[in-house]
């Protein structure tokens, strides 16, 4: 095997293992199987009980999740007879890849990404993440379920509400570091500071834009299950159900790896600059995606404390507090380029 | 404030028993019934417990049981508005055959309901379990009971049901 | 926000015809309905109209008791009552002993306040929890269900069952107290206590749970003496009436106990009216069990009709068994009220003995059924996701409601 350059075959199949393995399709499945498990089983020890316990029972009921996902697997797909079926089912599949798809755009590493090392890639993440709410739209809006509609319109409030913050907080990270690409921003942040010491206030920003866009407590307003029964997905079940129901993880990832990539100083504190398969390459992606899980594992402990805010409440803070703290980072961020460096 | 002599301007008729906590006050004519509500809400009792009815083989008795959140003295009484209605004569013996039960004619009595709002609920139940149809209620519909059972009047004395149309009335509800 | 006070010709003046208005059907199998079905007009987000249809779980209680013995009622009010059967089981018997004219003893009375304030604090945490899991907070939810098992140990130690415990008889009650049943409690309630703390901190005072319940469901006193809401519903806009006070029964003549009333009538009130009851509740059990008096538990007409096994049973566990004076009980004729403050409200009993073996009439109203006002007049002019706030604050609970 001597005369095999490994870094040629990597990089030769670099794009399909990006999308496949690592920090792909299959990462993403085991990061939300666990981020499930870990949620289910931190609400359990908040609440006095067990949680998951008896799939898998030598370590934790970990594998709860996938016993679920098998089950839904092989579960009668139920499609209503009013529905519009070709939206009712293409809505959630479009939903999951659009949420899967950003990932493209996010590179792991210095020298590790799956398309060509686009210039532009702040850009085109955040365009595609924010494409995927317009299918949970049409997902209520196909199930013909009253439901399922008044969740689409609030899905559809709530993104209207929290888009313009989102995009700020991106812009004015965009500003201090000058420059559209993740691995020059995490470049520059490892010479200089990390930054959510450069901009906390764009950095607060992105988390409750995350919160409310992956339906997080207390933000769960378009599941909310009292008013609702469970929103969108009212009329789903099977697979297109599992699948409506891991996007809000998937998306979740997409941007707690976005948050660390852009805030907590992506592969910092390696600093790598050799192109070496393992050093180079999965190294980095590693300790980005552990931030990301940690970044997870924070948002989804939320559930054991707070309870759900009304639409209205939600909205007109993101019109209001939420705008307001995301100009005042664009303001912040200008005046530090201006002044500090 | 001699709760008594309050009573007796309002009817002759009244009957107190302390020991079971059983004050009662009878009105005979219908057409008295809402000066004696009105007289009674503005001496204090402000609100309805109970709307019920009791069913004798000539009379239904409408009880209205009041109370008085507002006036201390009248916090410890529960005052029950009697009011006993004719039933009307069978005008036909061929009862009219319901789906399960035979259905028998209501009586009518005036809504107290414009004066305590608080017995639109029990009223209507009332309503659907003796038959006395509530002149004057803003929404006199079924209740507890699904409208299979409407005009059997299931807790009148007389109430019987044919236990052969009820096994198949339930069988056709378990088949749907 | 429903700021007027309420008028009974609005019912009919509501106009909620044509394509304008949203009917959404909430129920009957619904996360946020339980047994009844809430039907809702929308206009947008805001609640034109509300709809309550109830009598999905009707189990007919009132003709049931008027065709069985008198003694045969109880396991059916317990049952309709599931979080308090002990205060179902109460006015029944409250009720019944006023016909019969016994007089239960000092030990039994103070036995009867005991269960029923133990049963009325299991019936607030599971209202507390109720109320959390509409708002969406499952930690709550999980916490006051998880509290309300000590106390229903408790209940278990001193009556046998768990929930629906028959405890109350004609004349007395069926067990003395066991032993070391006051230190257990002692450590229940010192756990309570403690408890108390943790939901202040992660409920009570939670930003989002203010943002979510104050100035929601207003009740005005007006409005509340006028529909007739009963119990800590009412207590929270401000009226000072609880049956216990004012229709003194068992042991509550000689207990200290304050009755808190709240101001604004708003789903908050709501809520923090419950935690102080439970306080309240806490302190009259330590009372009760400081100055439980010696004696009987059963009353000596009661005592007398015992045959000589019985009384044996008697004297060596302390137990009541029923002698056939029980089954065969023809109270005499006349007519009796009795009122009782339940977990929820007060529950009233009307009965009608004809001196014969069954009730001639037998008529009660739980409190679930008289606070269904909430829904027509409170939930009108708020949005739809105050609905389960509303829903859950007033403690409402269907079976009961449908009796």
């Amino acid at each position: 095997m001597n005369f095999i350059p490994i870094p040629l075959i990597i990089w030769l199949i670099e794009d399909l293992l990006y999308l496949i393995i690592f920090p792909g399709l299959v990462t993403i499945l085991v990061l939300v199987i666990i981020i499930i498990w870990l949620e289910r089983k931190i609400a359990a020890k908040v609440q006095m009980r067990f949680g998951p316990l008896w799939v898998s029972k030598k370590i934790g009921g970990a594998l709860q999740s996938l016993a679920d996902l098998l089950r839904y697997s092989f579960q009668e797909a139920i499609i209503p007879e009013k529905a519009d079926k070709l939206a009712f089912i293409l809505a959630p599949g479009l939903m999951f890849a659009f949420a899967t798809i950003a990932l493209i755009f996010i590179p792991v590493g210095p020298y590790y990404s799956a398309l060509f090392p686009s210039y532009y890639t702040i850009l085109f993440s955040v365009a595609l993440i924010i494409i995927t709410p317009i299918f949970a739209i049409i997902v209520g809006w196909a199930s013909d379920n009253k439901f399922s509609f008044i969740g689409a319109l609030r899905e559809g409030f709530l993104l209207i509400s929290y888009e313009v913050p989102f995009l700020l907080s991106v812009v004015s990270m965009i500003v201090i570091f000058r420059t559209y690409n993740y691995i020059s921003a995490v470049q520059s942040q490892l010479n200089f500071l990390p930054g959510i010491i450069l901009n906390p206030l764009a950095a607060l920003t992105m988390l409750i834009v995350m919160i409310r866009t992956t339906g997080r407590f207390p933000f769960d307003i378009t599941e909310a299950d009292s008013e609702l029964v469970l929103g969108l997905f009212t009329e789903y079940s099977a697979l297109f159900f599992g699948v409506g129901m891991a996007t809000p993880y998937v998306e979740l990832y997409n941007f707690s790896l976005i948050f660390s990539l852009l805030f907590l100083g992506g592969w910092w504190p390696l600093n790598v600059n050799v192109m070496n398969p393992l050093y180079g390459l999965f190294l980095p992606g590693l300790v980005v995606v552990i931030k990301a899980f940690i970044v997870m594992a924070i948002l989804v402990f939320l559930r054991a404390v707070y309870p759900r805010y009304r639409l209205d409440q939600a909205v007109r803070s993101g019109w209001s507090y939420v705008l307001l703290l995301s100009v005042l980072s664009v303001i912040l961020s200008i005046v530090e380029v201006k002044f500090l460096r | 404030m001699n709760i008594k002599d309050e009573l007796l301007k309002i009817s002759a008729n009244v009957v107190i028993d302390e020991k079971k906590a059983n004050y009662k006050i009878i009105i005979e004519d219908p057409v008295k019934i809402f000066d004696a509500a009105s007289s009674l809400k503005n001496l204090g009792f402000d609100h309805v417990v109970s709307v019920t009815g009791v069913d004798y083989p000539d009379k239904v008795e409408v009880i209205w049981h009041v109370s008085s959140y507002s006036v201390e003295d009248l916090k410890g009484i529960n005052l029950a508005l009697t009011l006993p209605v004719k039933k009307p004569e069978r005008v036909n013996q061929n009862e009219a055959q319901g789906n399960f039960a035979s259905k028998k004619p209501p009586v009518t009595v005036p809504s107290l309901v414009k004066i305590w709002p608080s017995a639109i609920f029990n009223e209507r139940e009332a309503f659907e379990m003796f038959g006395i149809i509530f002149e004057g209620h803003p929404d006199l519909r079924y209740l507890l009971l699904p409208e299979e059972f409407y005009e059997t009047w299931p807790m009148r004395k007389d109430f019987t049901y044919n236990r052969v149309n009820l096994l198949k009335y339930l069988r056709c509800l378990l088949n749907e | 926000m429903s700021e007027k006070i309420f008028n009974i010709d609005d019912l009919q003046n509501i106009n909620v015809e044509g394509e304008k208005y949203i009917i959404l059907q909430i129920g009957p199998s619904h996360p946020g309905s339980g047994h009844m079905r809430i039907k809702v007009w929308l206009d947008g987000d805001i609640i034109v109209k509300v709809d309550p249809d109830i009598g999905f779980v009707h189990r007919t209680s009132e003709w049931l008791s008027e065709r069985r013995e008198w003694i045969k009622a109880i396991p059916i009010v317990e049952r309709i009552m599931l979080p308090d059967t002990v205060h179902a089981n109460l006015a029944y018997v409250l009720a019944v002993e006023k016909l019969l004219g016994i007089e239960p003893p000092p030990r039994a009375q103070y036995l009867r306040s005991l269960v029923a304030e133990i049963n009325r604090i299991t019936s607030h945490l599971y209202g507390i929890g109720i109320f959390g899991i509409f708002l969406g907070s499952s930690t709550v939810y999980m916490w006051a269900f998880g509290d309300r098992e000590p106390f229903i140990d408790l209940m278990e130690m001193l009556t046998g069952a768990r929930i629906t415990t028959s405890y109350i008889i004609p004349g007395g009650v069926r067990w003395d107290i066991p032993n070391g049943f006051k230190e257990r409690a002692e450590t229940v309630l010192q756990y309570m206590e403690r408890r108390l703390k943790d939901y202040e901190d992660i409920w009570v005072k939670n930003p989002v749970v203010q943002a979510r319940t104050i100035n929601v469901g207003v009740l005005k006193k007006e409005d509340a003496i006028s529909l007739g809401v009963v119990g800590p519903n009412l207590r929270a806009s401000g009226v000072y009436y609880d049956t216990r006070k004012h229709q003194p029964y068992a042991a509550y003549p000689n207990l200290d106990f304050e009755v808190p009333t709240m101001k604004n009538g708003d789903a908050y009130d709501r809520l923090l009216i419950r935690v102080e009851e439970i306080k309240q509740s806490i302190r009259m059990i330590r009372q009760i069990l400081k100055d439980l008096p010696e004696g009987k538990i059963i009353a000596d007409q009661i005592y007398n009709q015992l045959n000589p096994v019985m009384k044996k049973n008697y004297e060596e566990k302390k137990r009541v068994m029923f002698p056939a004076f029980m089954i065969h009980m023809r109270p005499p004729p006349g007519e009796a009220t009795a009122k009782v403050e339940a977990g929820r409200g007060e529950i009233f009993f009307y009965i009608k003995s004809t001196g014969d073996k069954y009730p001639y009439r037998f008529r009660w109203v739980t409190p679930s059924f008289r606070n269904l006002p909430f829904f027509t007049h409170v939930a009108v002019g708020h949005r739809l996701a105050d609905l389960p706030t509303i829903y859950g604050s007033i403690d409402y609970f269907p079976p009961e409601a449908d009796r």
